[in-house]
């Protein structure tokens, strides 16, 4: 346990007011409350109107708080525009996944960090998408939302989508993330909640780890990085 | 009838608990939900391995038996429950421990847990809210405070396709988002 003490455990799909119904700084409290060491907070609209806004909290020590956008589109050729509209303005993109040619074109795109919940409609991934998820450096998401609030039929789905990108995310290297694709602040879980729940589709703790820490610590570092220029290229002093 | 000794008995933990909803929660319903989301999570012979057990249960913490080896189960049996009863609630274990003593002493009766603001002042000003986000202007009747975090039931039903989107009654809002400030 040595090791889950000293992790730190970063959420990075959290959606706030105004799409959802709590606030910024009460989605931060709680976040920090449960053992979280940062979020990402996602605005998450028809639009993709980007919210940034101020959080009117007094400084708090130890905790880390960025701005992200999940993107919704229907047609691929949006999603690309979306995508270069919005790079430079946000810390982490994310693409709502389910269909499968936005699957496709978000695990194909390098701009993109995390592909979110892509067995929304019951459907895993394939090699095809794992192999160009894997070298496009692009996240697969799983939603624990799913699991928390779908009962019976369309949970059995997700799941069993679930085990199966798992597989190919083991076989393939493609790095995985854990995150609640929280709608209020009844839908954040713990990290050693969000391991539980990942553990009942066949990951190992090192795995759900991983997950929730050091992948989402990648991913950060990739964006705030000044130093960085592109894949592959960095200051170094 | 004799009881079984000790070293036969099935080794045990005790888990701490927190729970957040959006109002009272009775200990009938918690146990009657805690054994539906196990049996739909695990199935009846999974459940029945997990040895799951509801001790202590005031409205906002309690303490859980269950097997040693099952604990990561009964976290995610407990991670699985988003409603009770029409009630969006949240569980958050605090933390696992041997006995009940230890679980008592180390998670439950530490001052970290929050308490229900028991006497505030209470005029027909300070139940009302208002506040802006974004371009929401949002006005409303506090309906729970605990420390700085409120739950606000909106006046107008006008950003009600908001609460539909989350699933909740009410806005979750901390003090540091209203516009007036209480008492400062």
């Amino acid at each position: 346990m040595g090791v889950l003490k000293q992790s730190r455990f970063y959420d990075l799909n959290i959606h706030s007011l105004p799409d959802c119904a709590d606030s910024r700084s009460r989605l931060v409290l709680e976040a920090k409350d449960m053992g979280y060491s940062g979020i990402c907070l996602t605005s998450f609209n028809k639009n993709n109107t980007l919210h940034k806004l101020d959080i009117p909290l007094p400084a708090l020590k130890d905790f880390e708080i960025y701005t992200g956008i999940e993107i919704q589109v229907e047609k691929v050729a949006k999603l690309t525009k979306e995508v270069s509209r919005l790079r430079g303005k946000v810390d982490i993109i994310i693409i709502a996944g389910g269909n499968e040619d936005i699957n496709r074109a978000a695990v194909e795109n390098g701009k993109v960090d995390i592909l979110a919940h892509p067995t929304a409609h019951g459907k895993p991934l394939n090699h095809v998408l794992a192999k160009a998820a894997a070298n496009n450096g692009v996240a697969v998401d799983f939603n624990m939302d799913a699991l928390i609030m779908q009962r019976g039929g369309s949970r059995i789905k997700v799941l069993a989508a679930m085990q199966q990108n798992l597989m190919l995310a083991r076989k393939y290297s493609v790095p995985m993330v854990i995150t609640s694709n929280a709608r209020s602040h009844y839908d954040l879980r713990s990290p050693r909640e969000m391991m539980a729940l990942a553990m009942f589709f066949g990951m190992t703790q090192d795995e759900a780890l991983h997950a929730l820490s050091m992948v989402p610590q990648g991913i950060i570092r990739c964006n705030t990085d000044s130093n960085r220029i592109m894949e592959g290229v960095e200051v170094v002093k | 009838m004799k009881i079984l000794p000790p070293t036969l008995r099935e080794s045990k933990r005790y888990l701490a608990f927190s729970l957040a909803a959006e109002d009272e929660i009775s200990r009938h319903d918690l146990i009657y939900e805690l054994n539906f989301a196990a049996t739909a999570l695990v199935g009846d012979v999974g459940s029945s391995e997990l040895g799951m057990r509801l001790l202590g249960f005031d409205d906002c913490s309690g303490i859980m038996k269950c097997a040693a080896n099952k604990v990561w189960e009964v976290r995610g049996v407990m991670a699985s429950i988003s409603s009770i009863k029409g009630l969006r609630v949240r569980i958050k274990v605090l933390g696992v421990s041997g006995t009940v003593r230890a679980t008592t002493q180390n998670y439950l009766l530490i001052k970290d847990v929050k308490q229900v603001e028991p006497e505030r002042e209470r005029t027909a000003e300070l139940d009302k809210c208002e506040f802006f986000i974004a371009n929401m202007a949002i006005s409303g009747k506090i309906v729970r405070r605990v420390d700085n975090e409120m739950d606000i039931l909106p006046d107008s039903p006008h950003y009600e396709n908001t609460l539909n989107n989350s699933g909740t009654r009410y806005f979750g809002i901390t003090v540091f988002d209203l516009t007036y400030k209480e008492n400062e």
